[in-house]
């Protein structure tokens, strides 16, 4: 099927993993390496605010040698949030992640966060389910 | 910590002359985001997901009728696989790129990524043949 007549909500990655944006990057690197997933959205009282991606992780921390169990997710995530409805076409979707040079984009479902639609999504045409790990 | 260390290996590699659909299904299969592309054996470019997304799938372009050559990035920025790690995050910032294949005594040995370095570990690729 062309990507102009496919939904975002028909390939996403679900549901969408998120932290409140006091929470460490230890904790934030701890869920994306469990969950397999390269992103986690960030939360202040309960609203999204922002995205932090794993190469924020390594060029802002790992590189920096700075403490990951000292450094909020706030400080290095990338603010604010660029969403899309679940309901956009995937064209869309592709044509957003390449003109801003992302990978990834949080899918917005009646004002809720719903999942995360990625450049893997489009190529692949298959949505993952992600296990969500509480700890 | 060198590179062999954390990457990812083996790396998938195809030749430029393969179609993109070919590659499509390596990605899906293999949970990869890029497929080295080889001419005459030697690694030539990276066909990675965002030159599909926006090269081929977007345009709405047939991926049984494009070959891996016209749509690949080259020329293939390559690490050696003992280099530092931190050598290699610091080619993927300057670059703005995820990945980078590992050379080994001239042979393609694996793929670096961003997550290998963000997790700390290597990852095994399983190949599939079809």
């Amino acid at each position: 099927m062309a990507a102009g007549l496919l939904e975002v909500k028909d390939v996403m990655t679900y549901p969408a993993i998120t932290e409140d944006e006091d929470a460490s990057v230890a904790e934030i690197a701890k869920c994306m390496k469990m969950s397999g997933m390269g992103s986690v959205v960030i939360t202040k009282e309960d609203k999204h605010v922002g995205i932090v991606t794993d190469r924020d992780i390594v060029t802002k921390v790992i590189m920096k040698d700075r403490n990951p169990g000292e450094v909020k997710a706030k400080e290095i995530m990338s603010s604010p949030l660029m969403t899309i409805e679940s309901d956009a076409s995937l064209g869309r979707a592709g044509k957003v992640l390449i003109e801003k040079g992302i990978r990834r984009l949080p899918v917005i479902e009646n004002g809720e966060l719903v999942g995360i639609v990625s450049l893997r999504n489009i190529v692949t045409r298959e949505p993952l389910h992600v296990r969500k790990y509480l700890f | 910590m060198k590179v062999k260390e954390i990457m990812s290996f083996p790396a998938i590699a195809e030749d430029e002359d393969v179609p993109v659909a070919k590659i499509i299904k390596h990605m899906e299969l293999s949970r990869i985001g890029s497929v080295v592309i080889t001419k005459a054996g030697k690694p030539a470019g990276m066909a990675v997901d965002q030159d599909i997304a926006a090269k081929v799938i977007l345009k709405d372009i047939n991926p049984d009728e494009m070959k891996a050559k016209e749509i690949m990035s080259s020329p293939v920025i390559t690490v050696e696989a003992d280099a530092s790690v931190e050598d290699a995050s610091g080619i993927m910032a300057r670059k703005g790129i995820r990945r980078l294949p590992v050379i080994e005594n001239g042979e393609l040995a694996g793929i670096i990524s961003i997550r290998n370095i963000l997790t700390g570990k290597p990852e095994h690729v399983r190949e599939y043949l079809f």
